[in-house]
């Protein structure tokens, strides 16, 4: 449970964050643009994110305890910094069904909220690179996590906006295959560099992840998959056939990256005595 | 004074494991948590082989990540500067079990919350030692002052072991009494 919790948490709010991201950027070429669905949708994904991260609590009840360590902990500020990007993304959703007509509030909000949530994935890449678990030690953490926001931001953001965002197809699409190609290129090579280190917490997780190979080749079919049919329909002018291959191309890269990140979290090894 | 911590004099423990015992009584712990453990590591080769045992617990570091990492403040420094742990303020996120490089914090199942050694305080409070002290059949362990502990057991106590992450990390207000063999780099841990 526990990691299948993470994994939620952890892709939805990546997901919603690179939504909004790309709902701030489209703003600020169309002011004119609404963007309602992705808005819509990025708030969802953030409530079913905080949810998660919730559920995963052995006392879920105390939950906000986590907001009393701003000052010295990672943690609690990541869960203000969600928090905060939540709340805004879920105003932003409200006033647009209350009071549409208030374009300007709505705007505001979703730029703020694009980066309150941006610091929010550097502090959740901050809280697993600082913990004593040397698999996640590395600057690849950081680079998975903003590439997995913008990858499956980007697609859920043309999906969702498929009308309004056509002016950006060619934009977004060239956006997620560089942010795979820097993942591949960052993540593949780390592990490589892993496979040969001392330590026998990193051997570990190796051990793990080898045992799960069948789920990695997946998750790297799938994001590469994705990213490929992303750039194919970029090309094409819209059409149903069109829409459903962008709507595939969602799909497999959430898909993909959600595999990935439950192998992230399920190559956890702690280091301790005997384990360095 | 310095900080207070465990002595483990590891020349003269046998592995008897009768402090894991007596700390998991005390604590009235359940099946699979231990807040003590002993662990045997081999080194060499036969017939030129050696093992030494390890008795380890919180070691109620200077600078404790668990305490750093805690959101809540449940992992804080007591009034006596060891690593208490709140279970009221606990919300058993386990974000300490990730953070601490000794993996000592553990899950209690039953609670949903997070337990570990605060160094028997209630014991400590009321002029006793810890449960694991007082149980040790080779007087192995002792608990207090580091620097009072320095002086009674000489000057090669180390907190640093080829088996231990560096105390760099945390600096452990812990003092070991080390056998040669432990000081080998290379150890395989035996399974008993």
């Amino acid at each position: 449970m526990g990691n299948a919790t993470l994994t939620i948490f952890s892709i939805c709010i990546q997901a919603s964050v690179g939504i909004v991201l790309f709902i701030a950027i489209a703003k600020l070429l169309n002011k004119e643009g609404i963007f309602k669905n992705a808005t819509l949708v990025a708030a969802g994904l953030g409530i079913i994110g905080m949810l998660a991260s919730v559920f995963h609590l052995g006392q879920p009840m105390k939950a906000f305890f986590a907001l009393y360590q701003f000052s010295s902990s990672l943690l609690s500020r990541e869960i203000w910094f969600t928090a905060i990007f939540v709340a805004l993304v879920v105003l932003a959703a409200l006033i647009f069904m209350l009071k549409p007509e208030n374009k300007g509030i709505i705007t505001g909000l979703i730029v703020v909220a694009a980066l309150v949530g941006l610091i929010d994935i550097g502090l959740m890449g901050a809280i697993y690179s600082n913990a004593s678990v040397p698999f996640w030690q590395t600057s690849a953490t950081f680079v998975e996590f903003y590439m997995a926001a913008i990858s499956m931001g980007a697609i859920l953001f043309l999906f969702l906006s498929l009308q309004e965002a056509n002016f950006m197809k060619k934009i977004l699409a060239v956006t997620i295959a560089a942010a795979v190609a820097i993942q591949i290129a960052v993540v593949i090579p780390n592990l490589i560099n892993l496979s040969i280190s001392s330590s026998m917490a990193i051997q570990s997780s190796l051990v793990i992840l080898s045992s799960m190979s069948l789920a990695g080749l997946f998750e790297w079919l799938f994001i590469l998959a994705g990213a490929i049919l992303a750039v194919w329909v970029a090309k094409d002018e819209l059409s149903p056939s069109i829409n459903n291959l962008v709507l595939s191309s969602a799909v497999l890269l959430l898909v993909g990256q959600t595999i990935g990140r439950y192998l992230f979290y399920a190559a956890m090894v702690v280091t301790g005595i005997g384990i360095s | 004074m310095g900080a207070l911590g465990f002595y483990f004099d590891m020349q003269a423990c046998i592995g008897c494991r009768t402090c894991q015992i007596a700390c998991k009584d005390k604590n009235n712990l359940p099946i699979g948590v231990l807040f003590r453990e002993i662990k045997k590591f081999e080194t060499g080769v036969f017939p030129k082989s050696n093992s030494y045992n390890i008795s380890y617990s919180c070691n109620h570091c200077e600078e404790a990540k668990c305490v750093k990492g805690c959101p809540t403040g449940a992992m804080h420094y007591g009034a006596d500067g060891t690593v208490q742990h709140d279970p009221d303020l606990c919300i058993g996120c386990q974000y300490c079990i990730m953070n601490c490089p000794y993996s000592v914090p553990q899950l209690l199942p039953e609670r949903n919350i997070i337990g570990k050694c605060d160094s028997c305080i209630d014991l400590r409070n009321a002029g006793q030692n810890p449960a694991c002290v007082d149980a040790c059949l080779m007087r192995c362990l002792h608990f207090g002052d580091l620097d009072e502990l320095r002086k009674e057991y000489g000057e090669e106590l180390v907190n640093a072991l080829p088996i231990l992450p560096s105390p760099d990390i945390t600096k452990p207000s812990l003092l070991i009494s080390p056998k040669t063999c432990a000081l080998e780099s290379s150890f395989t841990e035996l399974e008993v």
